[in-house]
This record gives C-alpha cells, sequence and structure tokens, in this order.
C-alpha cells in the first residue's frame, strides 16, 4: 500500500462499500468510487478555505462517516490530522489549542471547542459555505509526518505520537500480505477510529477493496450479527464474553455462526493477554481466532497468522531482523520506518526511556523467542518485582501457572508492602467453596515447592469480583491496574495470615 | 403497567443478568435492587453484551437509549425502563 496511489486503488473496487452513520445519525452506505468522490469535494473545499500542505486539523469526533472523509480529504491535501480523543474533557482540548497551532478544529460538542474561533462542527462537512481556517497556522515540513494521535499506553496516561507516513504504508502492505485482504473481505470497525489502528485497517481496506463498516463500540455484538463482516480485531474481553455466552455445549458451533454473522474468515485479539481456553475453543470450533503484538510507536512486532500460529505466542515476528532483545529480555525494535517517528505532549523521560539514541524503539516489553521462532510476552518490564534480596522475575509468569487451575478465572500476583511477601488475588468460581480453595491451595503449595523461595506465594485472597475499569482494576486499555487491584485488596493483601509457603 | 407485568420483566431481566455473567455462583441473588458494578462486579463490555440480549428478549431498539442505560444502576431500574419503552412502542 502507498499514499500516492490508495484513491486509484480505492476508486478500482466498484463493488467495495463503506458504511456507517453520518453524525446525524443517518446510515450511509457508499462505493469505493463514490466515497473518493466526496473525499475530492471535501479537500477542494478545505484547499479553497485555505489548508495547505502540513497544516494540522484537529478532528474530535466519535466513529461516523464523516471521521472518514475528514482522515482521507486531509491525506489528499498532505495536511496532518490531529486525532483528539473522542472523550478528552474540554480543558485537555484547550490545552491542546493552546500549545499546537492547529488550522482547523473539527468537532462534535460545541462545548468542547469553546472560545476557539477556526472551528467547524461535523454536521457542517458538506456545508457550501468555506470553513473558517486559520490560514496563518504554521506549516509541518517534515514530508513524512501523516498524523498526530495519542496513546494511552499500558498504564491509560495520554501520549502525543507522530505517526510516520512511509511506517503505515510499510505496516498496512505487512497486514494486507499476511492475512491476504481482498475483495472479498468485509471488516467491522467498532474501536475508536482516534485509536490509529482503526484508521491504518480503513487504509488496508481501501487499499484492497474489503468493505468496511464503522460502528460506535456500544453496537458491537448487535452488528457483528447484522453485517457479518469477514475479520474484526478485538480485545481478548470481546472475545471472552462472546465465548462466554454461545462458545459451550454442544451446538456451539451453530449459534457462534449466528451471533457472529456466518461469514468470519480470521479474528485478531491482541492489547492485553488472552486465556488459553478461549483460544483453543475458538480454534477448536472452526473460528481462527489469533494473537498478534505490537505498540503504536513501532507498528505490529508479531502475529499469529493462518499458516503459522501457536497458541500462547503472539505470533512470529514479522521482520526477525527488527526484533532485538535486552540483557533483561526487554523486546526493542530497530527498523527502517518505524510506526511512529517521536512523542510530543509527553514527558522528556518518556521519550529517553522509548525511542533510543541509535534509532532503536524500547518496548517495555518483556519477551523470548522459542526455538521455532514463536515469541512469547511475558509482562511488562515496569512490572517486574524486585524481592528484598534483588533477585527480579515478571508475575506473569506465577500468574499464567495460577490461571491453569480450572476454577481460576484471573489470577494477579502482587507483593505485600508490609512483609514485602508475594500475595495472590485469585478470581475463580465458587470462590467461597472450601473444595475449590483446597484446589487452588494445593496448587499453590506445589508451585512454591518447584521454585526458588524467593517465587513463592505466602498468600492468597479467593474473590469473585472480576477486574473492570469500573471497579479500578483495569486500565482503559483493559489491561490488570496492579496498584489499582492493590488498592482494592489492600486490607487483605496487608493481613497476617498462615503462610502458604 | 400491572405488577403481573413487571414482575414479568424483572424476571426476564434477572435471567439474562445470570446469563451473561457466567461468573456468578448459582445461588447469588438478583433482585431489583442488585446494583450492576458494586454488586455483581458486570464490567462494560459484559453490560454491552446484555444491553444485545435485552434487544433479542425484549424486542426493543436500544441504540438511541444508550445515554439512558448507562445511567441506571440497579436491575431494577432498568427493567422498569424497559417497561416504559415497551409501552411507549
Amino acid at each position: 500500500m502507498n499514499f500516492t496511489n490508495l484513491f486509484d486503488e480505492a476508486r478500482r473496487h466498484e463493488r467495495a462499500e463503506i458504511s456507517a452513520k453520518q453524525i446525524d445519525g443517518q446510515d450511509r452506505s457508499i462505493s469505493f468510487p463514490a466515497f473518493v468522490a466526496e473525499v475530492d469535494v471535501l479537500a477542494q473545499k478545505l484547499q479553497t478555505s485555505g489548508v495547505a500542505r502540513g497544516m494540522q486539523i484537529a478532528l474530535q469526533a466519535p466513529n461516523c462517516y464523516e471521521y472518514l472523509l475528514w482522515d482521507l480529504a486531509a491525506l489528499k491535501l498532505g495536511a496532518v490530522i490531529h486525532a483528539v480523543p473522542e472523550d478528552l474533557p474540554a480543558e485537555k482540548v484547550a490545552a491542546i489549542a493552546r500549545k499546537h497551532a492547529i488550522a482547523l478544529w473539527v468537532y462534535e460538542k460545541p462545548e468542547n471547542v469553546a472560545g476557539i474561533g477556526n472551528a467547524v462542527a461535523l454536521a457542517e462537512t458538506a456545508a457550501a459555505r468555506e470553513f473558517p481556517v486559520d490560514r496563518d497556522a504554521a506549516r509541518l515540513a517534515d514530508a513524512d509526518l501523516h498524523s498526530r494521535v495519542y496513546s494511552s499506553g499500558s498504564s491509560g496516561y495520554l501520549k502525543g505520537l507522530e505517526i510516520s507516513r512511509r511506517g503505515t504504508e510499510l505496516l498496512v502492505s505487512d497486514f494486507i500480505d499476511a492475512f491476504g485482504l481482498c475483495s472479498a473481505d468485509s471488516h467491522l470497525i467498532f474501536l475508536p477510529l482516534s485509536n490509529y489502528q482503526q484508521r491504518l485497517s480503513v487504509y488496508g481496506c481501501l487499499w484492497a477493496g474489503a468493505s468496511i463498516k464503522v460502528v460506535r463500540h456500544t453496537t458491537v455484538f448487535q452488528e457483528l450479527g447484522r453485517y457479518a463482516p469477514s475479520f474484526i480485531i478485538a480485545p481478548p474481553a470481546i472475545y471472552e464474553t462472546v465465548y462466554n455466552l454461545y462458545g459451550r455445549g454442544a451446538d456451539a458451533k451453530q449459534k457462534l455462526a449466528a451471533f457472529l454473522g456466518g461469514n468470519i474468515r480470521f479474528m485478531i485479539t491482541g492489547m492485553a493477554p488472552i486465556r488459553k481456553e478461549v483460544l483453543k475453543a475458538f480454534n477448536a470450533l472452526g473460528y481462527l481466532l489469533l494473537e498478534a503484538y505490537g505498540v503504536t510507536e513501532t507498528g505490529m512486532i508479531a502475529w499469529n497468522t493462518k499458516e503459522r500460529h501457536r497458541i500462547g505466542a503472539v505470533g512470529m515476528p514479522i521482520h526477525p531482523e527488527h526484533v532485538h532483545f535486552t540483557a533483561e529480555s526487554e523486546i526493542v525494535i530497530k527498523r527502517p520506518f518505524p510506526l511512529s517517528k517521536c512523542y510530543f505532549d509527553s514527558a522528556e523521560s518518556d521519550s529517553a526511556n522509548t525511542f533510543l539514541p541509535d534509532g532503536s524503539i524500547a518496548t517495555g516489553d518483556i519477551g523470548v523467542l522459542d526455538a521455532d521462532g514463536f515469541l512469547s510476552l511475558s509482562g511488562r518490564k515496569k512490572e517486574i518485582i524486585v524481592t528484598s534480596g534483588g533477585a527480579k522475575f515478571h508475575p506473569e509468569e506465577l500468574e499464567r501457572a495460577l490461571s491453569s487451575v480450572a476454577p481460576v478465572k484471573h489470577s494477579i500476583v502482587l507483593m505485600s508492602k508490609n512483609d514485602s511477601r508475594l500475595v495472590a488475588v485469585i478470581v475463580a468460581d465458587g470462590h467461597e467453596d472450601p473444595v475449590v480453595i483446597g484446589q487452588i491451595d494445593e496448587s499453590i503449595r506445589a508451585m512454591n515447592a518447584s521454585a526458588p523461595s524467593y517465587k513463592n506465594i505466602h498468600r492468597r485472597i479467593v474473590t469473585a469480583t472480576a477486574p473492570s475499569i469500573e471497579n479500578g482494576m483495569l486500565t482503559r486499555n483493559l489491561k490488570y491496574d496492579r496498584k489499582g487491584i492493590y488498592r482494592y485488596f489492600e486490607a487483605e493483601i496487608e493481613a497476617r495470615e498462615a503462610s502458604l509457603a | 403497567m400491572t405488577t403481573a407485568t413487571a414482575d414479568a420483566e424483572l424476571s426476564k431481566l434477572t435471567a439474562l443478568v445470570r446469563q451473561v455473567n457466567v461468573d456468578l455462583p448459582p445461588g447469588c441473588p438478583i433482585t431489583a435492587s442488585t446494583r450492576f458494578v458494586e454488586d455483581i462486579g458486570m464490567g462494560s463490555i459484559n453490560r454491552l453484551m446484555l444491553i444485545t440480549l435485552v434487544e433479542q428478549e425484549f424486542g426493543v431498539s436500544l441504540e438511541q437509549h444508550m445515554h439512558r442505560l448507562v445511567e441506571l444502576h440497579t436491575v431494577g431500574d432498568t427493567a422498569r425502563f424497559l417497561a416504559t419503552l415497551k409501552g411507549a412502542a
């Protein structure tokens, strides 16, 4: 895929369609050639209004048809979409406005752009009058700067990322090749378009002629059956929920086919670990559910594919020569054109720790390649537990072992602040059943017996309370918020109970 | 709406809540006053799935009512809201 020819390629796919709701709530379905024609009209209007190459267009919008128009029209002009997260509150939007010389703001909620003169409502996209562009706004000179986006990272803390045009082209091309994307495909996008992954999917589909439907995440489960996509990309929690309801029992295959629409060719998951049980179940039922791994800083790093997949691994590196490991097993990527060029609006220490002087990018993830070349992740570098004796290990090693015990749904291993001992928080079916408790304790004792003493779990909390964003135990990216989990169970973690070690 | 109808709606919704929350112990009571998050730890994605099942079971479209639904914290409040939607249809 290359952006220079993207519009010509999309025009060739006469039968491919984009479907989405307009911001006014009306459903829209349009062929790729007709869509490109609408992009041309918007680009022309932007140019007439004063938008020039390198100028920034700030876009704060939910998933809607107009989002796609603005993104592609900016691309056509060489303008830079500054993608503001949909739910960013007004005071933070104002901070962006003060800091960045934005030529034009495009908004859904007027209260978020109060006091900003050069702003236009999404609903006015097709209006006849010119846009109120700040014609004196700075032009960014970097020809490889495609977009500015924000990523909440693993901690939920918002960081700005400058997205590379060439990095995007290479990544999208890799995806099209690896998954054989073609005009027979159809893709349901429900995660926010302000998250760059979704825009990558749009570019890939436009190039390959795969139809696209864009919806809001709140309707994802209804739309799966309605739209019947051939592939989706979703966090593990979506697949877990579908599996819980439809993935079990003698008629699971029929129930899944009905719920997912019956056309699924492959499904991708990432962003957080997924239980092996769920992966195995989908694949056993004929659904290719594939784990993939990447970070916005570098782009995708590894993925399982139809031809080469292994449950429990995040796949084979897409370009093995780009993947390196530090002495601590941190994954470091060195590639000619990573997806991101640098951070903006973030702490200097973040940049220094991630974008290294030799041009490589430190992911913060700990991983290992097996003998066959599959990559497995064992956790985040910053989550490594350092014992009072100085030994280091990642809690996910223990958590994976605990999660293989039948009734265990989640396990999180933390260190007590009072006595520096390891405590396991275990979410399990039958958390009050003495038989279940006994089974868990027995498993912990067996693990302790075969592990060095610094990896011994001394206490456990067995609960029915699953981590969620609402109870503060998951980040917005659906990853364990270990500090939140500690806070939630602090009294139990610090309780002096008999040791299991 | 009669009390019997309201009870029937609540009963249907309770069954769906139990269906979505597979981790709930069988004896765990779900009543009109049960709170989705605080009492049964229901996450946001499970709530989306519940809405999908409600649409199927109650024969209503909830897409335009998402803002109202997320403000409803208990099973009973949600059952009453669904009953008003059905009544208005």
